[in-house]
């Protein structure tokens, strides 16, 4: 069995450590695959963060522990992972816009869409925590759909609940956090 | 994962999918009392109407891989040029500022800015050359002067300057607390070196507090310093055009606060000096109000997208009214620090200022001030009292500065009177068209000659008191009181004389809003013309027509009614059918109608008055456009929506081509255009028409003005209906300070602003400050009007609502219960506040007074189902068997069949709640089968599952009531789980699972204990029904299991009761 599907077995059994070790070894795999295809695509290619997801699923667990359980668990952690990898890259580009930092902005290859796409994805990272308090499954939906890329069918597979379960709690906590930027904040 | 959050998401989901002219009705019975909960829903539900593709697209994945770039950066003690450096002050986007020590030719202290290390790029260095070459052409002693420039060894260029030892303007003006007038100063030198720059074909394009520092002269003068030219740009020069969206971008990302609508477009690389005089109407903003005019920190968390929008779209509220909306600690501490106590700084900013503010402000260039010279110019006259450009030139309004400026000079001085004549009659004359042509008839030219004459005596006795410092509505009122008062002493001989005076400044009062002084000059004036001409003249018409204004306005409708008719059928009788007069009163009358909600009369006599208008006049006429505007209010009054926008704008167009843009008719239209498109919810155009006609009002009417104070009261709802509750609290607030001063503590209009300005402190959380607004509104409305009227009503609700949410439940009751006397509660006008106290009854488990409530309910609105899901589970745990059994047959005889299935579920639950009620059970099978509704494609409801449960459970199909209630049982709402855990139990035992039943019961007693309010500030909360509902099933389920008995019919023991 290897390191990724043992921790899936321990997250099973309440292990809350195994969940974190997983999410820390995802993490840095996610990061490894991208900078290997970013490597290897043209420049300006966008990276599909569902991709990258699936493939991690693909190398780490897949092949050696299908269960349906095991695979729920990956995506949720992977999702997670993604975000953190999401978050520290759009506040790694804000604070060089700011002019803050040692790093240096290729102007003629400035993207002009991206900034207010990464202060959106930092004003949703900041009030996805306190839907996840609130809301659990209201924002896994949102992991699993913004910052992991995935369809409502996948989400619907992932865990384990109907498609329009899924479309109703992606209703309910896309508008519970535009109110929570907008009005609240 | 806590319940109340859940339910947020059961009855948010629920509500989404309903129609939104369904929704009111589902919250208040998904709802109930829980206000906390209903207002978050609401909330919720506002945001998703708008929520347009937020976030349908996921977080942005492309990657942009930075190289690291090699640090040699520079640090103090290092040499550049002829300086030291000696630390580092500043850091821009490419280039860093230090404070170094200058050796040759001359040993001062200066800035070095210097392009940072790896940033040397192609384009960086043009940029920088730039700003050198562009502070070497400017020579003032108010902008940062260039000393020397060079490049280092590595070839990075540099160059030096003045080093300005200041503080940013802002800070320097509120650290030494300078006045308003201070401070204006400071602003006039900071244009006038803006000026200086655009002579020299500069534009700074990044104006904001910190390049302004302010440093003392040798003399001790302040004297503020415009600095960092770092992306200003030579007006003609385009080397650097393409770099200007890149500044731009770094601005929206920096500063957007002082950033100009054309900034704001991005793609736009056409941005000239009137860009700058944009950013210094932000800062003068700042400098009067203390804030800027759009918080773009808070915009920005909504996106970059939306900051842009605003600075290009929205118009910002105006100084003054910034100021008075601050909170009242806010407001103490600016004016404190600007050397004035708060209504000394409202009266200061208040008018012209505002005016300069928002001429800088505007959105369209062309309409801005043509150079900075110009705004410094217009403040300066502010500063001298005289006449500013920035407002049009208003005869009463100029008059207003000649008498400030002149208060030696006045007294009894020819000028001045004519000057006052000249503003009454302009006001005079826009009421009085049809007056004119008959002031061509001979017979009527010798009464106007002696008119005149008397209001030239008149004026020129009004004494400089009246006029001095006052605005023009109170001088106005000044000058007519004592016309009116004169008239009575002086006019005694003439009657026809004094009748048609008395008649115009009936008008004029009218005008200013002093309704019951205009309703007292048009009956005396109608008197006399009936003494004079007999019952039906024409002038008598007249009277009547503008007496019934009046009154319509005091809201004395009745009354108004009565004199329009009477004016109407004189009119018809003199003219004709078809006569403008005739229309006119025509479509007073419809106003009169509309607002005693008479709404297809109302529409019948417009569309009379628009057609005998379209005969007369043609399509394209003002008097055509009232109509049409009558038209589109009463459309909109009954609901078709779309008609009554279309109309609305067809209106505006058609005025504005009539009068141009700077009219009150125009700013009325946008009104109607605003709430048009709100009701067809779209909320931000409607706020921007409303804000629109808003300053255009001020500007033409002045702010005390009953218009004025309408046109808060609207933007201030609108804003609270966009959850914008800070600042309706400002402009509501403003409202209700003009309607008291005006109308009075007490009129209806004063009220429903006090209401909104009630109901947006409780938003806001003030609930103490809502309960008191709240309180003085009722208070009022009870003196004037009685018990069972819907004002009434609403603010018995409202003030309800918040002292529930402040647990003052004994409050509450002695206010109900004052009201609800036994002669009061029998009428159905009573009904709602009864249900207010049966409420507040369940919510304290007082059940007996309840039910008696809910009793009285029932045989008021014997049609509304809600109310026997009130009764029956009240009945129930009371005991009251009999009167149980007596109320499921009256509910089957009610609603004998139904397509709904939120009153299916309900009265189908309500006959199945107690065992053998006596109701058919195919009736119940049927009711709950029309709730489950499977064909409608929505998805299943909990509640809706279990009441199949139930009803399967009462036909003793145990296996069929498990399976459905396993359905319900794992809901997120509580009371559906724990109903269902009711049935689970009953029908295991019934099977025999004794331990099944035993843990389904222990599970919904977890969920839903039991629980007797007793201290003062407990209550079971505002789902008491719902509660009592579940609770009435799990004793049954208990009782069932206590017995011991299984499969008997008669396990069912008397319901225990509180």
């Amino acid at each position: 069995m290897d390191a990724a599907t043992q921790l899936l077995t321990g997250m099973q059994q309440g292990d809350a450590k195994a969940a974190e070790t997983l999410l820390a070894l995802v993490y840095k795999e996610l990061r490894r695959l991208a900078a290997s295809r970013m490597a290897r695509e043209a420049p300006g290619h966008t990276l599909q963060p569902t991709e990258l997801v699936h493939e991690a699923w693909l190398r780490m667990v897949g092949s050696s522990s299908p269960s349906f359980q095991n695979r729920a668990h990956f995506f949720s952690v992977a999702a997670e992972a993604m975000r953190r990898i999401l978050i520290d890259r759009a506040r790694r580009k804000l604070a060089v816009r700011h002019g803050g930092g040692q790093e240096r902005i290729d102007f003629e290859g400035l993207d002009f869409t991206d900034p207010a796409a990464d202060q959106q994805l930092l004003a949703v990272h900041e009030v996805l925590d306190e839907l996840a308090a609130k809301h659990p499954l209201q924002a896994d939906v949102v992991k699993l759909r913004y910052f992991a890329g995935m369809t409502n069918d996948e989400i619907a597979q992932v865990l384990g609940v109907s498609v329009t379960t899924v479309k109703s709690y992606w209703t309910f906590a896309r508008t519970w956090i535009l109110h929570e930027i907008k009005y609240t904040r | 994962m806590n319940d109340s959050t859940d339910r947020e998401v059961v009855v948010f989901t629920e509500a989404s999918q309903l129609p939104a002219d369904e929704r009111v009705a589902y919250l208040e019975r998904a709802c109930g009392g829980e206000a906390k909960l209903r207002q978050r829903v609401e909330a919720l539900l506002l945001t998703y109407d708008h929520a347009g593709d937020f976030l349908e697209q996921s977080a942005p994945g492309g990657a942009h891989e930075f190289r690291q770039a090699a640090s040699v950066a520079e640090k103090p003690g290092d040499r550049i040029g002829h300086c030291k450096l000696l630390r580092q002050i500043g850091e821009g986007g490419c280039g860093v500022v230090y404070m170094a020590d200058q050796e040759e030719p001359v040993r001062r202290r200066v800035a070095l800015k210097i392009i940072k290390p790896g940033m040397d790029t192609k384009n960086v260095i043009a940029r920088f050359e730039a700003e050198r070459q562009t502070l070497a052409l400017m020579d003032h002693p108010n902008i940062a002067r260039i000393f020397d420039a060079g490049a280092t060894e590595s070839g990075r260029p540099y160059f030096v300057m003045q080093l300005v030892d200041g503080v940013k303007i802002t800070e320097f003006c509120d650290q030494n607390s300078l006045s308003t007038e201070e401070r204006l100063n400071l602003f006039v030198e900071v244009c006038q070196a803006v000026q200086h720059a655009h002579q020299k074909g500069i534009i700074h394009r990044d104006i904001k507090p910190s390049n302004i520092l302010v440093t003392r002269t040798l003399e001790g003068r302040a004297l503020p310093v415009v600095i960092d030219f770092g992306i200003a740009k030579p007006a003609t020069n385009q080397l650097l055009a393409g770099k200007t969206v890149f500044t731009a971008f770094e601005m929206l990302i920096g500063t957007p606060a002082y950033m100009s609508p054309e900034q704001a477009e991005l793609a736009s690389v056409d941005v000239d000096t009137r860009s700058d005089i944009y950013s210094l109407g932000v800062l003068l903003y700042e400098l009067l109000t203390g804030s800027t005019p759009f918080n773009t920190v808070e915009l920005m968390e909504s996106g970059l997208d939306e900051v842009r929008r605003v600075i290009r779209e929205q118009i910002p509220v105006l100084p003054s009214t910034r100021i008075i909306g601050l909170l009242k600690e806010d407001l103490t501490s600016i004016a404190h620090r600007r050397k004035a106590e708060p209504p000394q700084l409202i009266r200061a900013v208040c008018g012209d200022l505002d005016w300069i503010a928002m001429k800088a402000l505007e959105k369209d260039r062309t309409r801005r001030y043509e150079t900075a010279n110009a705004l410094a110019l217009d403040v300066q006259r502010f500063l001298a009292n005289e006449t500013v450009t920035a407002r049009p030139p208003s005869a009463v309004y100029r008059f207003q500065k000649s008498v400030s400026r002149n208060k030696l000079l006045f007294g009894g001085i020819g000028i001045v009177a004519i000057l006052l004549f000249a503003s009454l009659a302009i006001v005079t004359a826009s009421y009085n068209r049809e007056r004119e042509a008959r002031k061509k008839a001979e017979t009527e030219e010798a009464r106007s000659r002696q008119t005149t004459q008397f209001l030239k005596d008149l004026l020129e006795g009004v004494g400089p008191s009246v006029a001095r410092g006052q605005d023009s509505p109170t001088m106005l009122k000044g000058i007519l009181d004592i016309a009116a008062q004169r008239i009575g002493n002086e006019m005694t001989g003439q009657p026809s004389v004094e009748a048609e005076l008395r008649g115009q400044i009936g008008r004029l009062y009218l005008e200013i809003g002093n309704y019951n002084e205009a309703e007292k000059m048009h009956r005396r004036a109608l008197a006399i013309y009936r003494s004079l001409f007999g019952q039906d003249s024409q002038q008598a018409a007249t009277e009547l027509n503008d007496l019934g204004l009046a009154l319509w306005r005091a809201r004395k409708l009745d009354e108004s009614a009565a004199v329009l008719r009477e004016a109407l059928g004189i009119r018809r009788l003199l003219f004709g059918n078809v006569h403008a007069e005739v229309a006119a009163t025509l479509n007073n009358l419809a106003g009169v109608f509309r607002r005693q909600r008479k709404l297809a009369e109302a529409e019948a006599l417009t569309r009379e008055s628009l057609e005998i208008r379209r005969k007369l006049f043609g399509s394209e006429h003002l008097d055509v456009a009232d109509s049409l505007r009558n038209l589109s209010i009463l459309l909109g009054d009954e609901g078709r929506r779309v008609e009554s926008e279309t109309i609305a704008r067809e209106v505006l167009a058609m005025r504005r081509r009539l009068v141009g843009n700077e009219h009150p008719l125009v700013a009325a239209a946008l009104v109607d255009v605003g709430w048009a498109a709100g009701y067809n919810g779209k909320l931000d155009e409607a706020e921007s028409m409303e804000q629109e006609a808003l300053a255009l009002q001020r500007k033409v009417l002045g702010d005390d003005h009953p218009d004025v104070a309408k046109s808060f009261s609207s933007l201030g709802q609108r804003m609270q209906q966009q959850g914008k509750f800070a600042e309706a609290h400002g402009v509501l607030g403003a409202a209700v300070s003009i309607q008291r001063k005006l109308l009075g503590q007490e009129d209806p209009a004063t009220l429903d602003s006090l209401r909104s300005l009630g109901s947006t402190l409780e938003r806001e959380g003030k609930l103490d400050e809502a309960g008191a607004a709240f309180r003085e509104s009722l208070i009022s409305w009870r003196k004037r009007l009685d018990d069972g009227d819907p004002k009434v009503f609403d603010g018995f609700e409202n003030l309800t609502r918040v002292l529930l949410a402040q647990k003052h439940f004994a409050e509450v009751e002695k206010l109900l219960n004052e009201a609800l006397t036994p002669e009061f509660a029998s009428q159905p006008s009573s009904s709602k506040l009864l249900v207010l106290r049966a409420d507040l009854l369940g919510r304290r488990g007082r059940w007996k007074e309840a039910a008696k409530d809910a009793a009285l309910l029932i045989q008021h609105q014997p049609e509304e189902h809600y109310r026997y899901q009130t009764l029956i589970p009240l009945l129930a745990i009371t005991g009251d068997r009999q009167a149980y059994e007596q109320l499921c047959r009256q509910i089957v005889a009610v609603f004998p069949t139904t397509k709904n299935r939120y009153v299916a579920e309900r009265m189908a639950r309500n006959c199945l709640l107690l065992p053998r009620s006596g109701i058919d059970l195919r009736w119940t099978e049927e009711f709950a089968d029309v709730a489950l509704a499977p064909e409608s494609g929505e998805p299943a409801n909990p509640f809706n599952q279990g009441c199949k449960a139930l009803s399967k459970y009462r036909q003793g199909r145990l296996q069929e009531a498990i399976d459905w209630a396993e359905k319900a049982v794992n809901s997120s709402d509580k009371y559906a789980s724990a109903q269902a855990c009711a049935v689970l139990a009953m029908a295991h035992w019934q099977l025999g699972h004794e331990s099944e039943a035993r843990a389904h019961l222990a599970k919904g007693e977890t969920l839903v204990p039991d629980f007797k309010p007793v201290r003062d500030d407990e209550e079971i909360g505002g789902a008491w029904v719902a509660w009592l509902l579940t609770r009435v099933s799990l004793q049954e389920a208990a009782a069932l299991i206590q017995s011991g008995s299984k499969g008997n019919e008669d396990s069912v023991k008397p319901l225990r009761s509180h």
